[in-house]
Order: structure tokens, then C-alpha cells, then sequence
């Protein structure tokens, strides 16, 4: 008999992923469909794009896990179907939701919501060993820029998040500005490597306190530094500013880690792709004497593998969730936890 | 021949399950925006009141529009899923043929259905009774002053149905040749019963079963991107 395996469902923002997840956390197969060269011509996610993708892929992208994981609509051995059910856009997580209930419904399979920000939290433990609570998060994306307490099983504390620009949307803004297309992480982090992070002075805000981000004013002072000189390296415009976000990300992260007494700092989110930031968080979870977590990228970004580690969690110590679930576009990760 | 019958493209959806051409179960649940809590618990009910379960389906008939996007979305989603896990047949049908179809415009000969379509918009298309409803033109969206001008320059009698018919009543109720009648919602069972008809076939592929948009996504996009609202 194989082990119980659960199918995970994942819409919430711009990738329609799906994934077979057994109980002891063996991801069978994790099929994600991007989105990205769709709303690459806006440089940015369009909500409207996004839901008209949704309802196109989620099904293929369903039927592709389930064979990848020698199963099939009419043999799907499935134990439990889990889903995101928010936060995210709410176009997006709708399709997700509507078609995880369908499917568990025809099925005659419990159905579990789950937190999207818990999935990112469960994502490092598919492939490294347990962390022991107390550890922090780093969770760095598009749309997230979070530093995530967990204390316990299910037992989270958001420490700080950003202010205003998410890190990620800081890349993309920046990159869009200097001409490097969408998104702008990979683009930037690659010019870097060939500039001088000390070409220009740009500024490290609430750095010295607190858990909060804020990117909004770094990037306006980029965009600055090139309109007063245009002659500036576009590499070395990247390897300043780059050098500034993972200075702040990385000093906040491990203070955060210190006011917890952490055993471990963990990344998370598209941003965690970052090689400067990967290598500057690795060197001071060593400095600190603390374990550090970097996952593979493809687990760093959304995906539907780390929804159903965090569905088999939910399903075995909440059960099963109404098919009246409705989709929450702010879910908070504590509030829920509360109840 | 076993069928469930997803609507909606209104802010009533709607589920029936109409069987060998009798309905045996119609919930109708207005709550706008929010199918995707009433659309399963609702069938759930009905194929269940009816002994009936997922696998005794032989087709699923969905609205497939012009209508609200994020209904359409719900309502495809959860038909293409249920036809994905159960084997079953995928049956496409237009809000505006199901408008024209209902049994409260049977005296009628000509009928223009109007679905809301946000925006200051509707989802136009007219129809003529012949031996059955045949559509005179395509499907359109166009702003409801728009329609008036159109519909003052015909010269017959013409009804108007939907819920666009509804909410814009001012700008057609002074014409002469208009006559409104109040059929807000485009019925499941009658959208079963043109299935049940042969007027409308299944899809040969359920990846074909996507929603009517008629309108571009970039218009809509106007480029405001989801920047910070996208965990
Ligand atoms: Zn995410």
C-alpha cells in the first residue's frame, strides 16, 4: 500500500502549482505553471491576467501532478485535497479554492484550507531536517518582506514586516527603471556581481531599530543618483543597491534572531533566490552560532509542495475545513492560530 | 440523462439538476461574489437530495458567460474540476441564449438579452422566435446608451430580459417599442433543458471550456498592478 498522500492546490498570486504530498512530508510531484511572461509587459502582477490564467492552467496543472505521481483522476488515491485559501489576490485564490472543492467533493476526500504564509513557513522542513522552535523566518518576495516567529507548532508571531515596498517589488522597480525587464531580482543580482557595491551612497532606512522594512525610500534614492549622474554603471547602480536591501534584510533578520534566542534563521519567498543575500545570511547565522536554512529557489517561491506540508499539518491537528470556506485576500497567520 | 447545471455569471447563482428533463432540485443563492461558498454546499444538497452522487452525473452544464468575471471563474473552475475527477461531459452555454430561452418570454418574438456587465457596461445579444430562439447577431458589450440608440431605430416590438435589462431600466423605459420583463437571472434548469434539447452539444475538450470575456484584459489591467497587494 503507498503512504497516505494528500494533493495540494496553490493560486494565490501569479503561479497555478499543484502538488502530491505524502504524510512523513515526501513531495511525490510539484508542477508549477508560471505566469511570469504574461505580466512581464506590465512589470508587475495584473490581477485580472492572473485569474484568466487561473481558470486555464488549474486543471492541466492538477491532472500533470496527479501522473507525475502515478496517479490519475479515476485512481487518485488521495487522502485529504489542501488549498490556499488566502491571503493573496482574491480573483486568484477563488479559482484554487472553487476547483480543490469540486475535486474533493467528486472525490469523497476531506478538504483543508491553509494559510499561505504557514506554507512558506513549512517549506524549508521538505527538505531539511525539523528545525526546533524558536526559529525565524525571513520570508522576501514580490510581496512579502516579513520577519515570522515561530515559537511552536502553529504558534507564529509576525515580528515586523515592510512599511511600504516589499524587497522584491524594491528589485523590480529599480530594475524596471534601469532598463533590465521584469522581474528584476535575477537581472540585478546578476549585474552586481560585476559592480562596486561602495559606487554609490545610498541609504540603510530603520536599520538601526525595530523589525520593520522600508524600501520605498532606497529605491526613490536610486532613481535619484541616475537622473544627477547619468554616466553612472548600470552594475555598479546594482551592486549599491542590492548591497543596501541584503544589508538591512540581513541585519534585521539576525537581530530578530537574537531577541528570540532563535536555534535557526530560515529563508523564504523569490527574493531567497538572492546569492548575496543567501551568502550574507549563511556567514552571519555562522557568526551567531546559528543554524541557517537556505531552501532550493523552486521552494523559496511559491508553490503548491509547501501548501500540502502545511495542509497535512492543518488536517491532522484542526480536521477538515466546510466546503462554505470562503477565500480571505488578508488571512493573517496569528489571528487564525488563535482560535 | 443525469445533469448538473452550474450558473453563475449574475450575482445569483444558481445550481439545478435536471434529470431526464424534469428539475428535480433548483437552489438559487444571492450573495454576491461569494459562489465559491454556496456552489458545492448547494449541489451537495440537491444530488444528495436527490440520491444521486458526483459519479451518476451524465454531464455538467455550465454558464460560461458574458456575465462577471470572478463568477465565471467560480462557476468553470468548479465544473471543469467536477468533469476532471468524475469523467463526466462538459456542456457550455451562453447567459444570453439562456436569458432568451426562459419560459417567461414564451409569448415573446423578439428578445434582447442584457447582462450587467459592470463598469457602466452590458452584455448585449439579440434573438428572434422562430420554430426555436435562433440569435440575430454576436454577443456584445457596449454601454447602455449605446443600446438605446440601437433600439430606438428598430421598428419592431422588442423585449428586454437580464439583469443589465434591470439595472438601466431609466435609460429604455420612455421607448415605445420596449417592453421590460423582469427575468434577472439566467435559469440552471433551462440551460439544462437546452442540453437536454440537443440545442447545445458538449465540448470536445474541457481546456476549450473558458470563460466569455468580451472584454481585453489590458483595458481592464489600465496598468495598475498589484504591487502591494500580493503576498
Ligand atoms: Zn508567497
Amino acid at each position: 500500500m503507498d503512504a497516505l498522500a494528500l494533493l495540494a492546490i496553490e493560486t494565490s498570486c501569479d503561479e497555478t502549482a499543484a502538488a502530491v504530498v505524502t504524510e512523513d512530508l515526501h513531495v511525490l510531484s510539484s508542477v508549477i505553471s508560471s505566469q511570469i511572461e504574461l505580466h512581464a509587459a506590465f512589470g508587475g502582477v495584473v490581477p485580472e491576467i492572473a485569474g484568466r490564467a487561473h481558470v486555464a492552467l488549474l486543471e492541466p496543472v492538477v491532472a500533470e501532478a496527479l501522473e507525475r505521481a502515478n496517479r490519475s483522476a479515476g485512481d487518485p488515491r488521495i487522502a485529504a485535497i489542501a488549498v490556499t485559501s488566502g491571503p493573496g489576490l482574491v480573483g486568484s485564490l477563488l479559482v484554487g479554492l472553487s476547483g480543490a472543492k469540486a475535486l474533493a467533493y467528486a472525490w469523497d476526500v476531506p478538504f483543508v484550507g491553509v494559510n499561505h504564509l504557514e506554507g512558506h513557513l513549512f517549506a524549508a522542513q521538505l527538505e531539511s531536517e525539523a528545525l526546533s522552535p524558536p526559529y525565524v523566518t525571513l520570508l522576501v518576495s514580490g510581496g512579502h518582506t516579513m520577519l515570522i516567529a515561530t515559537l511552536g507548532p502553529g504558534d507564529y508571531r509576525l515580528m515586523g514586516q515592510s512599511i511600504d515596498d516589499a524587497a522584491g517589488e524594491a528589485y523590480d522597480k529599480v530594475a524596471r527603471y534601469c532598463g533590465l525587464g521584469y522581474p528584476g531580482g535575477p537581472a540585478i543580482d546578476q549585474l552586481a556581481g560585476e559592480g562596486d557595491p561602495k559606487a554609490l551612497k545610498l541609504p540603510r532606512a530603520m536599520k538601526a531599530e525595530g523589525f520593520d522594512f522600508s524600501f520605498s525610500g532606497l529605491k526613490t534614492s536610486v532613481i535619484r543618483s541616475i537622473e544627477k549622474d547619468p554616466s553612472l554603471a548600470v552594475a555598479d547602480v546594482a551592486a549599491s543597491f542590492q548591497a543596501a536591501v541584503v544589508d538591512v534584510l540581513v541585519t534585521k533578520a539576525m537581530r530578530a534572531v537574537e531577541a528570540i534566542d532563535a536555534t535557526a534563521i530560515v529563508l523564504g519567498g523569490g527574493v531567497a533566490a538572492n546569492s548575496s543575500l543567501r551568502q550574507a545570511i549563511s556567514e552571519a547565522a555562522v557568526e551567531a552560532g546559528v543554524r541557517c536554512a537556505l531552501p532550493s529557489l523552486t521552494m523559496c517561491t511559491d508553490n503548491a509542495a509547501m501548501i500540502g506540508a502545511a495542509g497535512w499539518y492543518r488536517f491532522r491537528s484542526f480536521g477538515s475545513d466546510p466546503f462554505t470556506l470562503s477565500a480571505n485576500p488578508s488571512l493573517s497567520l496569528e489571528l487564525e492560530h488563535l482560535s | 440523462m443525469k445533469l448538473l447545471c452550474i450558473e453563475t455569471a449574475t450575482p445569483a447563482g444558481a445550481v439545478a439538476i435536471v434529470v431526464d428533463g424534469t428539475v428535480l432540485g433548483e437552489r438559487v443563492v444571492t450573495n454576491d461574489r461569494q459562489h465559491t461558498e454556496t456552489i458545492i454546499p448547494a449541489t451537495k444538497e440537491l444530488l444528495g437530495g436527490a440520491e444521486l452522487t458526483p459519479g451518476d452525473l451524465d454531464g455538467i452544464v455550465v454558464d460560461v458567460g458574458p456575465g462577471l468575471f470572478t463568477g465565471l471563474r467560480v462557476g468553470i473552475a468548479t465544473a471543469r474540476s467536477l468533469a476532471f475527477a468524475t469523467g463526466t461531459v462538459l456542456y457550455p452555454v451562453s447567459s444570453l441564449e439562456v436569458l432568451a430561452n426562459d419560459p417567461a418570454l414564451a409569448s415573446v418574438e423578439q428578445i434582447v438579452s442584457v447582462v450587467d456587465g459592470r463598469r457602466g457596461e452590458v452584455f448585449v445579444q439579440s434573438f428572434r422566435r422562430g420554430s426555436s430562439i435562433e440569435a440575430i447577431d454576436e454577443p456584445r458589450v457596449m454601454k447602455p446608451e449605446v443600446l438605446r440608440v440601437e433600439l430606438e431605430s428598430r421598428s419592431d416590438g422588442v423585449t428586454l430580459s437580464g439583469d443589465g435589462a434591470e439595472r438601466y431600466r431609466s435609460f429604455f423605459d420612455d421607448l415605445k417599442n420596449i417592453s421590460l420583463l423582469s427575468v434577472p437571472l439566467p435559469s440552471p434548469s433551462v440551460a439544462g433543458s437546452l442540453v437536454e434539447r440537443g440545442v447545445i452539444g458538449p465540448v470536445a475538450n474541457p481546456a476549450d471550456l473558458m470563460p466569455i470575456y468580451l472584454r481585453d484584459p489590458d483595458a481592464i489591467a489600465n496598468f495598475t498592478v498589484a504591487w502591494s497587494s500580493t503576498p
